[in-house]
Protein backbone atom coordinates (compact mmCIF):
# COMPACT_ATOMS: atom_id res chain seq x y z
CA UNK A 1 0.00 0.00 0.00
CA UNK A 2 1.45 3.36 -1.03
CA UNK A 3 0.95 5.98 1.62
CA UNK A 4 1.06 9.77 1.61
CA UNK A 5 1.57 10.56 5.26
CA UNK A 6 0.65 13.80 6.95
CA UNK A 7 3.86 14.83 8.67
CA UNK A 8 3.77 16.09 12.24
CA UNK A 9 6.29 16.46 15.05
CA UNK A 10 5.59 12.83 15.95
CA UNK A 11 6.72 11.33 12.67
CA UNK A 12 8.75 13.88 10.72
CA UNK A 13 11.98 12.41 12.08
CA UNK A 14 11.09 8.95 10.75
CA UNK A 15 12.08 7.45 7.42
CA UNK A 16 9.34 6.36 5.03
CA UNK A 17 9.06 4.68 1.69
CA UNK A 18 8.42 7.52 -0.75
CA UNK A 19 4.83 7.64 -2.03
CA UNK A 20 6.31 8.08 -5.51
CA UNK A 21 7.95 4.68 -5.44
CA UNK A 22 6.81 1.38 -6.83
CA UNK A 23 8.25 -1.91 -5.73
CA UNK A 24 7.23 -5.44 -6.54
CA UNK A 25 8.47 -8.95 -6.03
CA UNK A 26 8.82 -10.63 -9.42
CA UNK A 27 10.06 -14.23 -9.34
CA UNK A 28 11.86 -13.67 -6.06
CA UNK A 29 13.57 -10.50 -7.21
CA UNK A 30 12.48 -7.09 -5.99
CA UNK A 31 12.19 -4.35 -8.60
CA UNK A 32 12.17 -0.79 -7.28
CA UNK A 33 11.87 2.56 -8.99
CA UNK A 34 10.32 6.00 -8.98
CA UNK A 35 7.00 6.17 -10.78
CA UNK A 36 7.59 9.50 -12.44
CA UNK A 37 10.92 8.42 -13.89
CA UNK A 38 11.63 5.48 -16.12
CA UNK A 39 14.54 4.18 -14.07
CA UNK A 40 14.17 1.08 -11.98
CA UNK A 41 16.67 -1.19 -10.34
CA UNK A 42 16.87 -4.75 -9.15
CA UNK A 43 17.33 -5.41 -5.44
CA UNK A 44 18.84 -8.85 -5.37
CA UNK A 45 18.95 -9.48 -1.64
CA UNK A 46 16.77 -11.82 0.39
CA UNK A 47 13.23 -11.09 -0.77
CA UNK A 48 11.50 -12.20 2.41
CA UNK A 49 13.53 -9.92 4.67
CA UNK A 50 13.45 -7.11 2.11
CA UNK A 51 9.68 -7.31 1.72
CA UNK A 52 9.31 -7.10 5.47
CA UNK A 53 11.54 -4.01 5.55
CA UNK A 54 9.69 -2.24 2.75
CA UNK A 55 6.39 -2.97 4.45
CA UNK A 56 7.72 -1.51 7.71
CA UNK A 57 8.93 1.54 5.80
CA UNK A 58 5.40 2.16 4.60
CA UNK A 59 4.60 2.99 8.22
CA UNK A 60 7.89 4.71 9.08
CA UNK A 61 11.08 3.62 10.84
CA UNK A 62 13.52 5.59 12.91
CA UNK A 63 17.14 5.92 11.88
CA UNK A 64 18.52 3.10 14.04
CA UNK A 65 15.77 0.69 13.09
CA UNK A 66 16.35 1.38 9.41
CA UNK A 67 20.14 0.98 9.55
CA UNK A 68 19.72 -2.27 11.46
CA UNK A 69 17.12 -3.57 9.02
CA UNK A 70 19.31 -2.81 5.99
CA UNK A 71 22.39 -4.32 7.65
CA UNK A 72 20.37 -7.43 8.42
CA UNK A 73 19.72 -7.83 4.70
CA UNK A 74 22.91 -6.59 3.00
CA UNK A 75 25.45 -7.19 5.72
CA UNK A 76 27.01 -4.55 7.97
CA UNK A 77 29.66 -3.36 5.50
CA UNK A 78 27.25 -2.41 2.69
CA UNK A 79 24.43 -1.03 4.81
CA UNK A 80 25.39 2.63 4.87
CA UNK A 81 26.10 2.70 1.14
CA UNK A 82 22.68 1.28 0.46
CA UNK A 83 21.02 3.72 2.82
CA UNK A 84 22.72 6.63 1.02
CA UNK A 85 21.67 5.20 -2.31
CA UNK A 86 18.03 4.87 -1.24
CA UNK A 87 18.00 8.44 0.05
CA UNK A 88 19.70 9.90 -3.00
CA UNK A 89 17.36 8.12 -5.37
CA UNK A 90 14.30 9.25 -3.46
CA UNK A 91 13.25 5.71 -2.59
CA UNK A 92 13.32 6.39 1.12
CA UNK A 93 12.66 9.82 2.54
CA UNK B 1 -4.04 27.91 -3.73
CA UNK B 2 -1.84 30.47 -2.01
CA UNK B 3 1.80 31.01 -2.90
CA UNK B 4 4.49 30.66 -0.20
CA UNK B 5 7.79 32.35 -1.00
CA UNK B 6 11.12 30.57 -0.67
CA UNK B 7 13.99 31.22 1.75
CA UNK B 8 17.15 29.69 3.16
CA UNK B 9 16.43 27.49 6.17
CA UNK B 10 18.08 28.99 9.22
CA UNK B 11 21.29 27.27 10.33
CA UNK B 12 21.41 25.00 7.28
CA UNK B 13 22.51 25.07 3.65
CA UNK B 14 19.02 24.07 2.60
CA UNK B 15 16.96 26.50 0.55
CA UNK B 16 13.18 26.16 0.53
CA UNK B 17 12.06 26.93 -3.03
CA UNK B 18 8.56 28.10 -2.13
CA UNK B 19 5.35 26.24 -2.88
CA UNK B 20 1.65 26.44 -3.56
CA UNK B 21 -0.42 25.64 -0.51
CA UNK B 22 -3.94 24.95 0.61
CA UNK B 23 -4.70 24.94 4.32
CA UNK B 24 -7.58 24.02 6.59
CA UNK B 25 -7.79 24.20 10.38
CA UNK B 26 -5.80 20.99 10.88
CA UNK B 27 -3.38 20.54 8.02
CA UNK B 28 -1.96 21.78 4.74
CA UNK B 29 -1.13 20.48 1.29
CA UNK B 30 1.97 21.93 -0.33
CA UNK B 31 2.52 21.53 -4.07
CA UNK B 32 5.69 22.25 -6.03
CA UNK B 33 6.52 22.76 -9.70
CA UNK B 34 7.68 19.18 -10.23
CA UNK B 35 4.31 17.66 -9.43
CA UNK B 36 5.00 16.57 -5.87
CA UNK B 37 2.92 17.29 -2.81
CA UNK B 38 3.60 17.05 0.89
CA UNK B 39 1.03 16.94 3.69
CA UNK B 40 1.88 18.76 6.92
CA UNK B 41 -0.06 19.21 10.12
CA UNK B 42 -0.79 22.78 11.12
CA UNK B 43 2.15 22.98 13.53
CA UNK B 44 4.72 21.97 10.92
CA UNK B 45 3.05 24.11 8.30
CA UNK B 46 3.30 27.13 10.59
CA UNK B 47 6.98 26.39 11.08
CA UNK B 48 7.39 26.63 7.29
CA UNK B 49 5.44 29.87 7.11
CA UNK B 50 7.35 31.36 10.05
CA UNK B 51 10.72 30.25 8.65
CA UNK B 52 11.38 28.10 11.71
CA UNK B 53 11.39 24.62 10.27
CA UNK B 54 13.73 22.09 11.82
CA UNK B 55 16.23 19.90 9.99
CA UNK B 56 13.96 16.87 9.84
CA UNK B 57 11.28 18.81 8.00
CA UNK B 58 13.87 20.55 5.80
CA UNK B 59 15.14 17.10 4.83
CA UNK B 60 11.63 15.93 3.93
CA UNK B 61 11.13 19.03 1.78
CA UNK B 62 14.48 18.40 0.14
CA UNK B 63 13.50 14.82 -0.67
CA UNK B 64 10.22 15.91 -2.23
CA UNK B 65 11.85 18.58 -4.39
CA UNK B 66 10.58 21.55 -2.36
CA UNK B 67 14.12 22.54 -1.41
CA UNK B 68 17.70 22.24 -2.60
CA UNK B 69 21.14 22.38 -1.03
CA UNK B 70 22.87 25.67 -1.63
CA UNK B 71 25.67 25.30 -4.15
CA UNK B 72 24.21 22.12 -5.64
CA UNK B 73 21.97 22.17 -8.70
CA UNK B 74 18.31 22.55 -7.76
CA UNK B 75 16.17 19.60 -8.83
CA UNK B 76 14.08 21.64 -11.22
CA UNK B 77 14.01 19.15 -14.02
CA UNK B 78 11.02 19.20 -16.26
CA UNK B 79 10.55 15.52 -16.74
CA UNK B 80 9.75 15.66 -20.42
CA UNK B 81 8.01 12.56 -21.59
CA UNK B 82 10.54 10.31 -23.29
CA UNK B 83 9.64 9.08 -26.77
CA UNK B 84 8.52 5.49 -26.50
CA UNK B 85 5.17 4.87 -28.19
CA UNK B 86 3.39 1.92 -26.63
CA UNK B 87 -0.24 2.72 -27.39
CA UNK B 88 -1.24 2.25 -31.01
CA UNK B 89 -4.55 3.19 -32.54
CA UNK B 90 -5.17 1.41 -35.80
CA UNK B 91 -7.74 3.07 -38.04
CA UNK B 92 -9.71 0.07 -39.30
CA UNK B 93 -12.46 2.05 -40.99
CA UNK B 94 -14.13 5.42 -41.09
CA UNK B 95 -17.50 3.71 -41.62
CA UNK B 96 -20.04 3.86 -38.85
CA UNK B 97 -23.53 2.55 -38.19
CA UNK B 98 -24.41 5.55 -36.07
CA UNK B 99 -24.81 9.19 -36.90
CA UNK B 100 -23.82 11.15 -33.82
CA UNK B 101 -24.56 14.83 -33.78
CA UNK B 102 -20.99 15.76 -32.85
CA UNK B 103 -19.06 13.17 -34.91
CA UNK B 104 -15.41 14.13 -35.27
CA UNK B 105 -14.54 11.93 -38.26
CA UNK B 106 -14.45 13.10 -41.84
CA UNK B 107 -17.24 11.11 -43.42
CA UNK B 108 -18.98 12.27 -46.54
CA UNK B 109 -22.10 10.30 -45.78
CA UNK B 110 -23.49 10.54 -49.30
CA UNK B 111 -20.71 10.32 -51.82
CA UNK B 112 -17.24 9.29 -50.80
CA UNK B 113 -15.91 5.76 -50.78
CA UNK B 114 -15.37 4.51 -47.23
CA UNK B 115 -11.81 3.96 -46.09
CA UNK B 116 -11.29 0.41 -44.83
CA UNK B 117 -8.06 -1.29 -43.90
CA UNK B 118 -7.14 -4.43 -45.88
CA UNK B 119 -5.57 -7.70 -44.77
CA UNK B 120 -2.30 -7.02 -46.56
CA UNK B 121 -1.85 -3.76 -44.69
CA UNK B 122 -2.53 -5.55 -41.39
CA UNK B 123 0.26 -8.01 -42.22
CA UNK B 124 2.63 -5.10 -42.83
CA UNK B 125 1.60 -3.29 -39.62
CA UNK B 126 2.04 -6.49 -37.60
CA UNK B 127 5.57 -6.94 -39.00
CA UNK B 128 6.37 -3.33 -38.29
CA UNK B 129 5.12 -3.51 -34.69
CA UNK B 130 6.97 -6.77 -34.12
CA UNK B 131 10.26 -5.28 -35.35
CA UNK B 132 9.67 -2.14 -33.30
CA UNK B 133 9.03 -4.05 -30.07
CA UNK B 134 12.00 -6.37 -30.60
CA UNK B 135 14.50 -3.69 -31.49
CA UNK B 136 13.45 -1.43 -28.61
CA UNK B 137 12.97 -4.08 -25.93
CA UNK B 138 9.30 -3.21 -25.52
CA UNK B 139 7.55 -6.07 -23.77
CA UNK B 140 3.96 -4.85 -23.92
CA UNK B 141 1.91 -2.60 -26.17
CA UNK B 142 -1.75 -1.64 -26.31
CA UNK B 143 -3.67 -1.79 -29.57
CA UNK B 144 -6.86 0.15 -29.98
CA UNK B 145 -8.72 -0.82 -33.14
CA UNK B 146 -10.36 2.45 -34.06
CA UNK B 147 -12.97 3.82 -36.42
CA UNK B 148 -15.76 4.86 -37.26
CA UNK B 149 -17.20 1.83 -35.60
CA UNK B 150 -14.32 -0.65 -35.32
CA UNK B 151 -16.56 -3.69 -34.88
CA UNK B 152 -17.73 -3.29 -38.49
CA UNK B 153 -14.30 -4.82 -39.19
CA UNK B 154 -14.42 -7.40 -36.42
CA UNK B 155 -12.94 -10.22 -38.50
CA UNK B 156 -9.95 -8.07 -39.37
CA UNK B 157 -9.45 -7.17 -35.72
CA UNK B 158 -9.30 -10.86 -34.81
CA UNK B 159 -7.00 -11.54 -37.76
CA UNK B 160 -4.71 -8.73 -36.62
CA UNK B 161 -4.61 -10.06 -33.08
CA UNK B 162 -3.64 -13.50 -34.44
CA UNK B 163 -0.84 -11.93 -36.48
CA UNK B 164 0.61 -10.28 -33.39
CA UNK B 165 0.31 -13.48 -31.35
CA UNK B 166 2.16 -15.38 -34.12
CA UNK B 167 4.90 -12.76 -33.93
CA UNK B 168 5.02 -13.05 -30.14
CA UNK B 169 4.05 -9.42 -29.64
CA UNK B 170 2.46 -8.97 -26.22
CA UNK B 171 -0.44 -6.74 -27.27
CA UNK B 172 -3.43 -5.87 -25.14
CA UNK B 173 -6.48 -5.10 -27.26
CA UNK B 174 -8.89 -2.43 -26.13
CA UNK B 175 -11.84 -1.27 -28.21
CA UNK B 176 -14.19 1.66 -27.85
CA UNK B 177 -17.43 0.66 -29.56
CA UNK B 178 -20.95 1.97 -29.93
CA UNK B 179 -22.10 -1.50 -28.88
CA UNK B 180 -24.53 -2.12 -31.74
CA UNK B 181 -22.69 -5.19 -33.03
CA UNK B 182 -21.94 -6.71 -29.66
CA UNK B 183 -23.96 -9.90 -29.83
CA UNK B 184 -23.44 -12.75 -27.38
CA UNK B 185 -21.05 -14.69 -29.59
CA UNK B 186 -18.84 -11.63 -30.13
CA UNK B 187 -18.79 -10.89 -26.41
CA UNK B 188 -17.85 -14.50 -25.70
CA UNK B 189 -15.13 -14.51 -28.34
CA UNK B 190 -13.65 -11.24 -27.09
CA UNK B 191 -13.67 -12.55 -23.52
CA UNK B 192 -11.77 -15.67 -24.62
CA UNK B 193 -9.23 -13.51 -26.43
CA UNK B 194 -8.91 -10.94 -23.62
CA UNK B 195 -10.14 -8.17 -25.86
CA UNK B 196 -11.55 -5.45 -23.65
CA UNK B 197 -14.49 -3.43 -24.93
CA UNK B 198 -15.85 -0.19 -23.54
CA UNK B 199 -19.08 1.26 -24.83
CA UNK B 200 -19.98 4.78 -25.80
CA UNK B 201 -23.28 5.89 -24.32
CA UNK B 202 -24.05 9.50 -23.53
CA UNK B 203 -26.61 8.92 -20.79
CA UNK B 204 -30.18 7.82 -20.25
CA UNK B 205 -32.61 7.39 -23.11
CA UNK B 206 -33.48 11.02 -23.77
CA UNK B 207 -29.85 12.10 -23.99
CA UNK B 208 -28.54 9.10 -25.89
CA UNK B 209 -31.31 9.30 -28.46
CA UNK B 210 -30.80 13.02 -28.92
CA UNK B 211 -27.04 12.86 -29.39
CA UNK B 212 -26.37 9.39 -30.76
CA UNK B 213 -28.87 8.15 -33.33
CA UNK B 214 -28.56 5.27 -35.75
CA UNK B 215 -27.84 6.00 -39.39
CA UNK B 216 -31.33 6.73 -40.69
CA UNK B 217 -32.35 8.50 -37.51
CA UNK B 218 -33.70 5.68 -35.37
CA UNK B 219 -33.16 5.60 -31.61
CA UNK B 220 -30.10 3.78 -30.33
CA UNK B 221 -30.63 3.68 -26.57
CA UNK B 222 -32.53 0.39 -26.30
CA UNK B 223 -29.88 -1.44 -28.36
CA UNK B 224 -26.89 0.10 -26.61
CA UNK B 225 -28.17 -0.33 -23.05
CA UNK B 226 -29.00 -3.94 -23.91
CA UNK B 227 -25.42 -4.43 -25.16
CA UNK B 228 -24.04 -3.01 -21.92
CA UNK B 229 -26.15 -5.36 -19.85
CA UNK B 230 -24.93 -8.33 -21.88
CA UNK B 231 -21.32 -7.18 -21.71
CA UNK B 232 -21.59 -6.89 -17.92
CA UNK B 233 -22.13 -10.65 -17.72
CA UNK B 234 -18.56 -11.26 -18.89
CA UNK B 235 -16.63 -8.08 -18.09
CA UNK B 236 -18.48 -7.69 -14.77
CA UNK B 237 -17.15 -4.83 -12.67
CA UNK B 238 -14.63 -3.94 -15.38
CA UNK B 239 -17.37 -2.89 -17.78
CA UNK B 240 -16.69 0.68 -18.73
CA UNK B 241 -18.67 3.32 -20.54
CA UNK B 242 -17.66 6.53 -22.26
CA UNK B 243 -19.94 9.52 -22.44
CA UNK B 244 -19.63 12.74 -24.37
CA UNK B 245 -20.93 15.80 -22.59
CA UNK B 246 -22.44 18.50 -24.77
CA UNK B 247 -24.27 21.74 -24.21
CA UNK B 248 -27.46 19.69 -24.37
CA UNK B 249 -26.45 17.22 -21.67
CA UNK B 250 -24.16 19.30 -19.40
CA UNK B 251 -26.89 20.49 -17.05
CA UNK B 252 -28.00 16.87 -16.59
CA UNK B 253 -24.55 15.51 -15.74
CA UNK B 254 -25.62 14.50 -12.22
CA UNK B 255 -28.56 12.53 -13.62
CA UNK B 256 -26.27 10.90 -16.18
CA UNK B 257 -23.85 9.70 -13.51
CA UNK B 258 -26.76 8.55 -11.35
CA UNK B 259 -28.09 6.59 -14.31
CA UNK B 260 -24.75 4.89 -14.94
CA UNK B 261 -24.31 3.98 -11.27
CA UNK B 262 -27.83 3.04 -10.26
CA UNK B 263 -29.64 1.92 -13.42
CA UNK B 264 -26.78 0.39 -15.37
CA UNK B 265 -24.68 -0.65 -12.37
CA UNK B 266 -21.51 0.59 -14.05
CA UNK B 267 -18.40 1.26 -11.99
CA UNK B 268 -16.06 2.73 -14.56
CA UNK B 269 -17.04 5.75 -16.59
CA UNK B 270 -15.21 8.36 -18.57
CA UNK B 271 -16.87 11.63 -19.40
CA UNK B 272 -15.40 13.80 -22.12
CA UNK B 273 -16.48 17.20 -23.29
CA UNK B 274 -17.32 17.46 -26.94
CA UNK B 275 -14.88 19.61 -28.88
CA UNK B 276 -15.30 21.43 -32.11
CA UNK B 277 -15.16 19.30 -35.24
CA UNK B 278 -13.44 20.31 -38.46
CA UNK B 279 -15.94 18.30 -40.48
CA UNK B 280 -19.43 18.86 -39.05
CA UNK B 281 -20.98 21.97 -37.62
CA UNK B 282 -21.18 20.97 -33.96
CA UNK B 283 -20.32 24.31 -32.44
CA UNK B 284 -23.76 24.70 -30.89
CA UNK B 285 -23.05 21.57 -28.83
CA UNK B 286 -19.67 22.76 -27.49
CA UNK B 287 -19.44 24.28 -24.02
CA UNK B 288 -17.56 27.42 -23.18
CA UNK B 289 -14.88 27.31 -20.42
CA UNK B 290 -17.26 28.62 -17.74
CA UNK B 291 -19.83 25.95 -18.58
CA UNK B 292 -17.12 23.28 -18.50
CA UNK B 293 -15.89 24.43 -15.09
CA UNK B 294 -19.42 24.43 -13.72
CA UNK B 295 -20.10 20.97 -15.12
CA UNK B 296 -16.86 19.54 -13.72
CA UNK B 297 -17.67 20.86 -10.26
CA UNK B 298 -21.15 19.33 -10.31
CA UNK B 299 -19.77 16.07 -11.65
CA UNK B 300 -17.18 15.97 -8.86
CA UNK B 301 -19.74 16.47 -6.09
CA UNK B 302 -22.07 13.92 -7.67
CA UNK B 303 -19.22 11.40 -7.77
CA UNK B 304 -18.63 11.95 -4.05
CA UNK B 305 -22.33 11.67 -3.28
CA UNK B 306 -22.60 8.35 -5.11
CA UNK B 307 -19.54 6.96 -3.34
CA UNK B 308 -21.00 7.98 0.01
CA UNK B 309 -24.28 6.29 -0.91
CA UNK B 310 -22.32 3.08 -1.49
CA UNK B 311 -22.15 3.09 -5.29
CA UNK B 312 -18.64 2.27 -6.40
CA UNK B 313 -18.48 4.42 -9.47
CA UNK B 314 -15.20 5.89 -10.61
CA UNK B 315 -15.01 8.66 -13.16
CA UNK B 316 -11.77 8.27 -15.06
CA UNK B 317 -10.70 11.91 -15.25
CA UNK B 318 -11.29 12.46 -11.54
CA UNK B 319 -9.38 9.30 -10.62
CA UNK B 320 -6.41 9.89 -12.92
CA UNK B 321 -5.99 13.50 -11.84
CA UNK B 322 -6.11 12.44 -8.21
CA UNK B 323 -3.44 9.84 -8.93
CA UNK B 324 -1.42 12.55 -10.70
CA UNK B 325 -1.64 14.69 -7.62
CA UNK B 326 -1.03 12.10 -4.92
CA UNK B 327 1.25 9.65 -6.69
CA UNK B 328 2.72 11.76 -9.52
CA UNK B 329 1.68 9.00 -11.86
CA UNK B 330 1.56 9.36 -15.60
CA UNK B 331 -1.63 7.36 -15.41
CA UNK B 332 -3.28 8.64 -18.56
CA UNK B 333 -1.81 7.80 -21.94
CA UNK B 334 -3.41 10.84 -23.50
CA UNK B 335 -2.87 14.08 -21.58
CA UNK B 336 -0.99 13.46 -18.35
CA UNK B 337 1.78 16.11 -18.35
CA UNK B 338 0.21 17.60 -21.45
CA UNK B 339 -0.23 15.90 -24.80
CA UNK B 340 1.49 12.53 -25.16
CA UNK B 341 0.69 12.28 -28.87
CA UNK B 342 3.63 10.74 -30.71
CA UNK B 343 5.60 10.25 -27.52
CA UNK B 344 3.45 7.54 -25.99
CA UNK B 345 0.79 6.96 -28.63
CA UNK B 346 0.58 6.73 -32.39
CA UNK B 347 -2.15 6.13 -34.92
CA UNK B 348 -1.73 4.12 -38.11
CA UNK B 349 -4.28 4.49 -40.89
CA UNK B 350 -5.43 2.14 -43.65
CA UNK B 351 -2.63 3.36 -45.97
CA UNK B 352 0.03 2.74 -43.34
CA UNK B 353 0.47 6.44 -42.69
CA UNK B 354 1.53 7.25 -39.15
CA UNK B 355 0.09 10.10 -37.08
CA UNK B 356 0.85 11.30 -33.54
CA UNK B 357 -2.79 10.92 -32.46
CA UNK B 358 -6.27 10.25 -33.86
CA UNK B 359 -5.78 12.86 -36.59
CA UNK B 360 -5.81 10.56 -39.60
CA UNK B 361 -8.31 12.86 -41.30
CA UNK B 362 -5.70 15.64 -41.30
CA UNK B 363 -3.00 14.71 -43.88
CA UNK B 364 -0.81 17.61 -42.75
CA UNK B 365 -0.28 15.84 -39.39
CA UNK B 366 1.24 12.71 -40.94
CA UNK B 367 4.72 12.01 -39.58
CA UNK B 368 5.65 9.01 -41.70
CA UNK B 369 4.58 5.69 -43.17
CA UNK B 370 5.24 2.19 -41.91
CA UNK B 371 7.06 1.44 -45.16
CA UNK B 372 9.66 4.11 -44.23
CA UNK B 373 13.00 2.75 -43.17
CA UNK B 374 12.69 4.52 -39.84
CA UNK B 375 11.26 3.10 -36.68
CA UNK B 376 8.51 4.91 -34.81
CA UNK B 377 10.85 6.62 -32.36
CA UNK B 378 12.95 8.03 -35.19
CA UNK B 379 9.80 9.17 -36.99
CA UNK B 380 8.67 11.15 -33.95
CA UNK B 381 12.15 12.53 -33.28
CA UNK B 382 12.40 13.72 -36.89
CA UNK B 383 9.06 15.50 -36.54
CA UNK B 384 9.56 17.25 -33.21
CA UNK B 385 11.01 20.42 -34.68
CA UNK B 386 9.27 20.18 -38.03
CA UNK B 387 5.62 19.74 -37.16
CA UNK B 388 3.39 22.32 -35.43
CA UNK B 389 1.73 19.39 -33.63
CA UNK B 390 4.65 19.14 -31.20
CA UNK B 391 4.96 22.84 -30.48
CA UNK B 392 5.02 23.65 -26.77
CA UNK B 393 1.69 25.10 -25.63
CA UNK B 394 1.71 28.14 -23.44
CA UNK B 395 -0.31 31.14 -22.36
CA UNK B 396 0.70 33.95 -20.01
CA UNK B 397 -1.69 32.62 -17.38
CA UNK B 398 0.25 29.32 -17.34
CA UNK B 399 3.16 31.15 -15.63
CA UNK B 400 1.20 31.52 -12.42
CA UNK B 401 -0.92 28.40 -12.66
CA UNK B 402 -0.21 25.77 -9.96
CA UNK B 403 -1.44 23.03 -12.28
CA UNK B 404 0.81 23.74 -15.26
CA UNK B 405 3.08 20.80 -14.42
CA UNK B 406 0.17 18.42 -15.00
CA UNK B 407 -1.58 20.33 -17.77
CA UNK B 408 1.11 21.83 -20.01
CA UNK B 409 -1.48 23.32 -22.27
CA UNK B 410 -3.62 20.22 -22.67
CA UNK B 411 -4.71 18.39 -25.80
CA UNK B 412 -3.20 19.32 -29.17
CA UNK B 413 -6.19 18.01 -31.10
CA UNK B 414 -8.57 20.21 -29.10
CA UNK B 415 -6.43 23.23 -29.98
CA UNK B 416 -6.32 22.28 -33.64
CA UNK B 417 -10.04 21.64 -33.94
CA UNK B 418 -10.83 24.88 -32.13
CA UNK B 419 -9.01 26.65 -34.97
CA UNK B 420 -6.46 28.19 -32.61
CA UNK B 421 -2.83 28.67 -33.70
CA UNK B 422 -0.36 25.89 -32.84
CA UNK B 423 1.15 26.56 -29.43
CA UNK B 424 -2.12 27.88 -27.99
CA UNK B 425 -3.56 26.19 -24.93
CA UNK B 426 -6.53 23.84 -24.85
CA UNK B 427 -9.41 25.71 -23.23
CA UNK B 428 -11.23 22.51 -22.29
CA UNK B 429 -8.32 21.07 -20.33
CA UNK B 430 -7.55 24.45 -18.77
CA UNK B 431 -11.15 24.87 -17.60
CA UNK B 432 -11.14 21.31 -16.26
CA UNK B 433 -7.81 21.47 -14.44
CA UNK B 434 -8.32 24.85 -12.82
CA UNK B 435 -11.48 23.56 -11.18
CA UNK B 436 -10.84 19.86 -10.64
CA UNK B 437 -7.36 20.01 -9.10
CA UNK B 438 -8.34 22.48 -6.34
CA UNK B 439 -11.37 20.30 -5.55
CA UNK B 440 -9.10 17.27 -5.31
CA UNK B 441 -6.68 19.08 -3.00
CA UNK B 442 -9.62 20.01 -0.78
CA UNK B 443 -10.75 16.39 -0.85
CA UNK B 444 -7.31 15.22 0.30
CA UNK B 445 -7.50 17.66 3.21
CA UNK B 446 -11.14 17.28 4.21
CA UNK B 447 -12.15 13.77 3.22
CA UNK B 448 -9.08 11.55 2.92
CA UNK B 449 -11.21 8.40 3.19
CA UNK B 450 -13.06 9.31 0.01
CA UNK B 451 -9.77 10.23 -1.67
CA UNK B 452 -8.42 6.82 -0.68
CA UNK B 453 -11.52 5.14 -2.09
CA UNK B 454 -10.88 6.85 -5.42
CA UNK B 455 -7.18 5.92 -5.35
CA UNK B 456 -7.89 2.26 -4.69
CA UNK B 457 -9.52 1.97 -8.09
CA UNK B 458 -7.16 0.94 -10.86
CA UNK B 459 -7.69 3.81 -13.29
CA UNK B 460 -4.99 2.69 -15.71
CA UNK B 461 -7.02 0.41 -17.90
CA UNK B 462 -9.73 2.67 -19.23
CA UNK B 463 -8.00 4.59 -21.99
Amino acid sequence: MIRQWTFSKDNVHKYFLSPYVFWENIDNVIIIGRKERNDRFVWEYNTEKSTAMFKRLENGMNSDELKKAIANITGESDALDWLSFFLQEGIIE
Amino acid sequence: MERLDGYQVSGTEIVFKGAWCCVNEKKAVLLNNTGHIILLDKELFNSVVNKRMDEDLAFKLLQRGFAYVKGLPADDYEDDIDISPQFFMVDFTNRCNMDCSYCLRERDRQNSKPRIIDYKMLDTIADCLSNYCQSNGIDRIVIQPWGGEPLLEKDKILYFQDLLIERKVNAEFSIESNGLLLNDSTIEEFAKRNIFVSISIDGYQEIQDYQRRLVGGKKSHPLVSDAINRLKKTEKEHTAVLATITKYSADKVEDILEYFAVELGIKRVKLNFVHKSSFVDNESLCLNPEEISDCIERLFYKELELLKRGYQIYEYNICTKLRNLVLNEKADICVCRGCNGGKKMLTIDCKGDVYPCDVTDYPEEKIGNISDKRDFIQMVQDSLDQTPYFMKKHDDKCDTCPWYYYCRGGCTVHVKCAGKPAGSIDDIECATNTVLYPLLVKLILEEPDIANALLEQNALELI
